[in-house]
């Protein structure tokens, strides 16, 4: 589980004594203290890209029995169907997580997985 | 006020390569004054203008437990270091910074700690690549030492050395060898270190269009394969592809280098190394009127046509409605 504080997508420029201007509020991970920025899969788009992501997701995580919930826009939570989640920040530490809660490794290259998604394009 | 990022250029090859020949030469030149060096032994350069530190390997293993994303602390202290006793003007100003890596260095952790440590990433920025590879003993390196071959495939330069003692069929053999593994990277021949500093820092990209790849000799090998998606591609499913084949064979997928039609004026230039990718690059307008995706993946075990289904499979996935 990850906490976090300071304000998500806060804007602003913040110029420091060292000459760097972040160009938005990082956010810092209230244990390990780490700055937090965007994935680089998810600078894009904004809020239609970040809802197109979920429904996708839902379809890829669907085949391995989980699902997926965005949460105020922030972070998602990602659960099995035995009561398990998990909380990410994004969709490249989700992959870990939602491994972990299948038990099994997730492969964009399973066949199973591909014949889902080929199924659902086609109607 | 903030000043332009200072670029990091990565020198990387296996033991004996000539890595260090090749950064003394370099750093005599008179182009190349202003330049920091970060090395992992000190004496054997010999030059004393530059600026040149010492690191010893050390390295934080991330909660990821992944092997690649690991963070080298001792380099981003020592960059951070660097710009802080600038800014104090404890140093002299430097324009440019050049890591040599001892000749096993997995490049891999080193490019993640410049890309996403938050203080080094907003201070450097990555210029490239370039690796060392010896004529007389590389073949057969490449072959036997999985980092001789993953340092090959993040080169943006492939520099190969010591041709004037190789016999030419071997610097054929190697230079063959070199251009499956690794089509995107320019190749030169360099003799004692000689070359002049711009044909290795900066300069453009290759367009991954104009590659011609071979197929693989062996399927287990390194090899570099290519996508041409005559589609526009959903940057959303790109992103959720990516992610997840990285994290499902990303000790196998050692380079990802594309130019994508993602439905814009111009195309997005995607380029990353194992775990690690770059914040993608919108360009302005595509080079000519071919204006399909194209996409190069340097890969061990991977199938071309398997990737080309599931990435396929993706891009529809997210284009069908309900």
């Amino acid at each position: 589980m990850i906490r976090f504080a300071g304000g998500w997508g806060t804007t602003g420029r913040i110029p420091l004594a060292c000459g760097w201007e972040p160009r938005y509020n990082p956010c810092m991970c209230v244990l390990c203290g780490a700055l937090l920025s965007d994935h680089w899969a998810e600078t894009e788009g904004g809020r239609r890209a970040r809802a197109d992501r979920v429904r996708l997701l839902n379809r890829v995580l669907g085949h391995y029995g989980l699902s997926l919930d965005d949460w105020a826009g922030s972070v998602y939570t990602v659960r099995d169907g035995k009561g398990g989640s998990a909380v990410v920040q994004d969709v490249g530490t989700l992959w870990q997580a939602a491994e972990g809660l299948a038990g099994r490794p997730l492969d964009p290259l399973d066949p199973g997985l591909m014949e889902t998604l080929e199924a659902h394009a086609e109607g | 006020m903030q000043r332009d990022k200072h670029p990091v250029t990565l020198l990387t090859g296996f033991l004996g390569s000539g890595k260090t020949t090749l950064l003394a030469e370099l750093l005599a030149h008179p182009g190349m004054g202003e330049t920091a060096v970060i090395v992992n032994e000190l004496g054997e350069i010999g030059i004393d203008h530059h600026l040149v530190s010492q690191v010893d390997e050390r390295t934080v293993v991330l909660d990821s437990g992944c092997v690649c994303c690991v963070m080298r602390g001792d380099l981003a202290d020592e960059l951070r270091d660097l710009f802080s006793r600038r800014i104090r003007y404890e140093i002299p100003d430097f324009r440019r910074v050049v890591v040599e890596t001892t000749g096993i260095a997995d490049p891999a952790p080193i490019l993640f700690t410049l890309l996403s440590e938050p203080v080094v990433k907003h201070h450097f920025e990555l210029d490239g690549v370039v690796t060392t590879v010896d004529a007389l003993n590389g073949v057969d390196q490449l072959q036997r030492q999985p980092e001789a071959a993953k340092q090959a495939a993040v080169a943006d330069r492939l520099v190969v050395t010591k041709t004037d003692i190789a016999d030419s069929a071997s610097v054929a053999a190697l230079e063959s060898r070199l251009a499956r593994i690794n089509p995107t990277a320019p190749m030169l021949r360099v003799v004692q270190g000689k070359v002049e500093p711009e044909t290795l820092f900066g300069g453009s990209e290759r367009d991954v269009r104009d590659l011609e790849l071979s197929p693989p000799g062996h399927i287990d090998d390194v090899h570099a394969f290519s996508l041409i998606l005559d589609e526009e591609i959903d940057w959303t499913a790109f992103g959720v592809w990516l992610t997840m084949l990285l994290q499902a064979r990303g000790e196998h997928i050692l380079r990802v280098k594309g130019l994508l039609n993602v439905g814009e004026d111009g195309p997005l230039l995607l380029n990353g190394v194992q775990h690690v990718v770059h914040p993608p690059v919108h360009l302005e307008k595509w080079p000519d009127d071919d204006q399909r995706s194209r996409i190069v993946i340097i890969a061990r075990g991977a199938g071309r046509d398997e990737v080309e289904r599931s990435l396929a499979a993706f891009n529809r996935a997210a284009k069908a409605r309900g």
